[in-house]
């Protein structure tokens, strides 16, 4: 008989997927950044991103 | 018109008020009645404050019977999502424990509204700390058998249901427009910044937003102009809509189907479209997911290391995730933004666009225990899914509204997302507001 996963579990599943997801977007961020010309590395984001565009 | 007939057609609402058919006290009994009756099929409220709604109710009713016909908002009820304070009404966020508390004042929101005349019946549910796409303690009031989509996703209910004609939401990272699209209603972000978020639970500071919901888009602005945001913007009769073929084919076919419907029937009614390629969009949702995470691990982690068991298990992973993340990561997700947001504006003035089109969600409404799901040849996470086309306005800031341009095959609501300019929501609300009258919500697509 099974039943729903106990909260320990879904907590490691959960951390264990966000630790992939952080993974593999902070390495497409990265090489999308790299490919670029105009991705302009000196710039300082603002505080309080203005809304665009 | 019947109470229930009312409480989803604002307008009526407002004629039978004002016509003294119907009284304000009468339409709130009303909207708690069937709030209460339909909580155990679709689960939109976290707390009906029937006190404190009868005593907005006495003082609009008073207010109305002295000085004659009010504005579009009076004696109308409304809901608020559960990361909104609303004095005198528990805010829970939808967490087990964590950040609760019995607010002494209301969000500036919820006073704009009530200044308006609009009378609350509650909080309604939120995914928790409003950190999710699926909302799991609400159901579509469609089909009951599957989700709202999040995180806002008992506003979405209770406007979808008929139980308020107007709803208080937020949008992180798409949490009004993906669940108005699943319920079949309107669904603004507007542009971040405009709406104040004090008395409003933080998840990402530089993407939080207030919005709206209602059955239509006169609703929705309605409630933007109380907030202060707007008036009905001049009537045009030409606007430049951005369109990329390709990204809206990503989405499963029926969805495809009713958006590019619905744009030819705004191309018809004299909208120019014009054929455009989006920015990647995945690049988008990767910022955008690294922003929260930092973010919200930032905002709830003094809470989180005081007591880790307020909060959930997939909340609490998802707190301690963004707590690891390394400041290099964070910044090169910030200058993606802005890349990404240099990229749109070039899209928006070299075309001179008004807008741009694409679907708001890639699927219907899944069935509540699905977790992944097919289309495309390729089987994905129903979680993840939803923010596919959400998150770029989330990370660039810019209005975002959603309306319905169809259903699919089993008839669940197809919605149409429309991305403005910033701080040009008027405009936006405009542009909605023709697409609504030549675009059939009820046009089935398989």
């Amino acid at each position: 008989m099974t039943g729903p996963a106990p909260d320990s579990d879904l907590y490691e599943q959960a951390l264990e997927a966000n630790r992939r997801l952080i993974a593999r977007a902070s390495e497409g961020i990265r090489a999308a950044l790299q490919d670029e010309d105009d991705a302009d590395q000196d710039t300082v984001p603002p505080l309080e991103p203005e809304p665009c565009p | 018109m019947s109470l229930t007939e009312l409480l989803a057609d604002p307008a009526a609402a407002r004629r039978a008020l004002d016509d003294g058919e119907v009284g304000v006290l009468e339409l709130t009994r009303a909207a708690l009645a069937r709030a209460a009756e339909l909580q155990p099929t679709i689960g939109a409220f976290a707390e009906l404050s029937h006190e404190l709604a009868l005593e907005h109710a006495a003082r609009a009713e008073e207010a109305l019977r002295a000085d004659g016909a009010r504005g579009p908002l009076h004696g109308l009820p409304f809901g608020v999502k559960d990361v909104i304070d609303l004095a005198g009404v528990p805010t829970r966020l939808g967490t087990p424990r964590a950040g609760h508390q019995v607010p002494a004042a209301s969000a500036a929101v919820c006073d704009g509204l009530t200044a308006a005349g609009a009378v609350p019946i509650g909080k309604t549910v939120t995914h928790e700390l409003a950190n999710g796409m699926i909302t799991p303690a609400a159901r579509n009031p469609r089909d009951p058998s599957r989700i709202t989509g999040g995180s806002s996703g008992g506003s979405a209910a209770a406007v979808g249901a008929g139980i308020v004609p107007l709803a208080l939401g937020t949008d992180t990272n798409g949490s009004i427009r993906c669940p108005a699209s699943h319920c079949g209603v309107v669904g603004l972000k507007p542009t971040r910044g405009v709406l104040p978020r004090d008395g409003v639970a933080p998840l990402a500071w530089t993407q939080d937003t207030v919005g709206l919901m209602g059955p239509g888009v006169a609703a929705v602005a309605d409630g933007w102009a109380a907030l202060g945001g707007g008036s009905s913007a001049p009537a045009r009769d030409a606007w430049r809509v951005g369109v990329d073929r390709a990204t809206i084919a990503a989405a499963a076919p029926s969805v495809a189907a009713a958006v590019l419907s619905g744009l030819e029937s705004l191309s018809e009614s004299g909208a120019e479209l014009i054929e455009l390629k989006l920015p990647d969009l995945r690049l988008a949702g990767s910022a955008s997911v690294l922003a929260i995470l930092v973010e919200s691990a930032e905002a709830w982690g003094p809470k989180l290391a005081a007591d880790a068991a307020g909060f959930g298990p997939v909340v609490r992973a998802a707190l301690h995730a963004g707590a690891e993340i390394a400041a290099d990561a964070y910044i090169e997700a910030k200058r993606a933004r802005l890349w990404i947001c240099r990229r749109v504006r070039s899209l928006f003035d070299d075309a001179a666009l008004d807008a741009f089109a694409l679907p708001t969600v890639p699927v219907t409404a899944t069935p509540a225990a699905a977790e992944r799901v097919s289309f495309g040849g390729r089987e994905r996470s129903v979680e993840s899914l939803q923010s596919t086309f959400l998150a770029l306005a989330s990370l660039t800031g810019q209005p975002a509204l959603t309306l319905p341009c169809g259903t699919d095959g089993e008839g669940l609501p197809v919605g149409m997302q429309l991305l403005g300019r910033a701080h040009r929501d008027d405009d936006l609300l405009a542009l909605a507001t023709l697409a609504e009258r030549v675009i059939p919500a009820d046009r089935q697509f398989v």
